[in-house]
């Protein structure tokens, strides 16, 4: 929940810059077997976001696991995600298709919170690259 | 219809007959629990207050000691009144028995329905699905709409850098 929040506030900070943000929740710990109400979904207020419920991790298992994010990914994962991908952020660049999710995204982190600087500096960069 | 089954009326109560005072000047009929003859609704048997304490709550509102209620409860003459004086005791602690019964009565119906207006709005929260802030799109279920929902979406917004993040609702 905290990472959403840092997210909202990061997104604050690129206003104009055109993103499209897609944000997947998922049952992780035994509290969300419920689903997601509207007070976490309110976490993430910004216009350019697109919000889903993934309750059987459908999301995760595209992506490979968190196996697919090890060291030699590139990716800076801080902790242990174990069974899924969550806690996490990736930035994918234009022209990238889902398709092609052999390739690995331009930036992935996880927690969230940890990896905001570094999303920040990609975010900063990215958008005047494409 | 005498004092004693009026004071009948009152161990016997009836949410209905009791409320429609008209209903309880009539009725000796006992009402609590199945079908008031009255309304013909389904009625419940209502905690009972027991006539005892309800007599000595209006012998303390009036400022009467326990002794009189008791004479009232066994339908005892006082040596020192008249009969029709008792009678009259008797119809006074009756209203005023009647007026706290109702007040119980109303207090009670009022809890009741604040309990199931609290378990109506825990069960809406629990149960509703979430609302997306003002300017999203409705919040969409994978598992509904299948992962193919996430991808299109996501391949139409191939023009632009896409921000994926997953996270634990709570």
């Amino acid at each position: 929940m905290r990472g959403a929040s840092a997210l909202q506030s990061l997104l604050h900070e690129f206003d104009n810059a055109p993103l499209t943000i897609f944000v997947v929740w998922e049952p992780i710990l035994a509290t969300d077997s419920a689903g997601v109400k509207t007070a976490a979904l309110g976490r993430i207020s910004d216009r350019r976001a697109v919000q889903f419920w993934d309750k059987s991790h459908q999301l995760s298992a595209h992506m490979g696991g968190p196996a697919s994010f090890g060291p030699k990914s590139g990716a800076k994962i801080l902790f242990d995600m174990d069974e899924y991908v969550w806690d996490f952020v990736a930035v994918y660049a234009p022209g990238f298709r889902w398709n092609e999710s052999s390739r690995s995204p331009a930036f992935a982190g996880a927690p969230v919170i940890k990896v905001i600087p570094e999303l920040r500096s990609y975010l900063s960069g990215a958008p005047a690259q494409h | 219809m005498c004092g004693r089954k009026m004071l009948l009326q009152i161990r016997q109560k009836c949410a209905y007959s009791i409320l429609r005072s008209s209903v309880w000047q009539s009725c000796s009929t006992n009402c609590s629990g199945g079908t008031c003859p009255h309304s013909k609704r389904a009625t419940k048997s209502v905690d009972p207050i027991r006539l005892g304490d309800l007599l000595r709550r209006v012998g303390a509102k009036l400022g009467h000691g326990p002794v009189a209620a008791r004479k009232i409860e066994g339908d005892d003459h006082f040596p020192e009144v008249e009969d029709h004086s008792f009678d009259h005791l008797q119809r006074v602690y009756q209203a005023q028995g009647l007026q706290l019964v109702v007040a119980e009565q109303t207090r009670h119906m009022v809890a009741r329905a604040a309990r199931r207006v609290g378990l109506a709005y825990a069960g809406y929260s629990a149960f509703a699905p979430g609302r997306t802030p003002r300017g999203q799109l409705s919040l969409i279920n994978i598992d509904r709409a299948s992962f193919s929902s996430f991808e299109q979406i996501f391949d139409d917004a191939a023009d632009r850098v896409r921000i994926v993040g997953l996270f634990s609702p709570t």
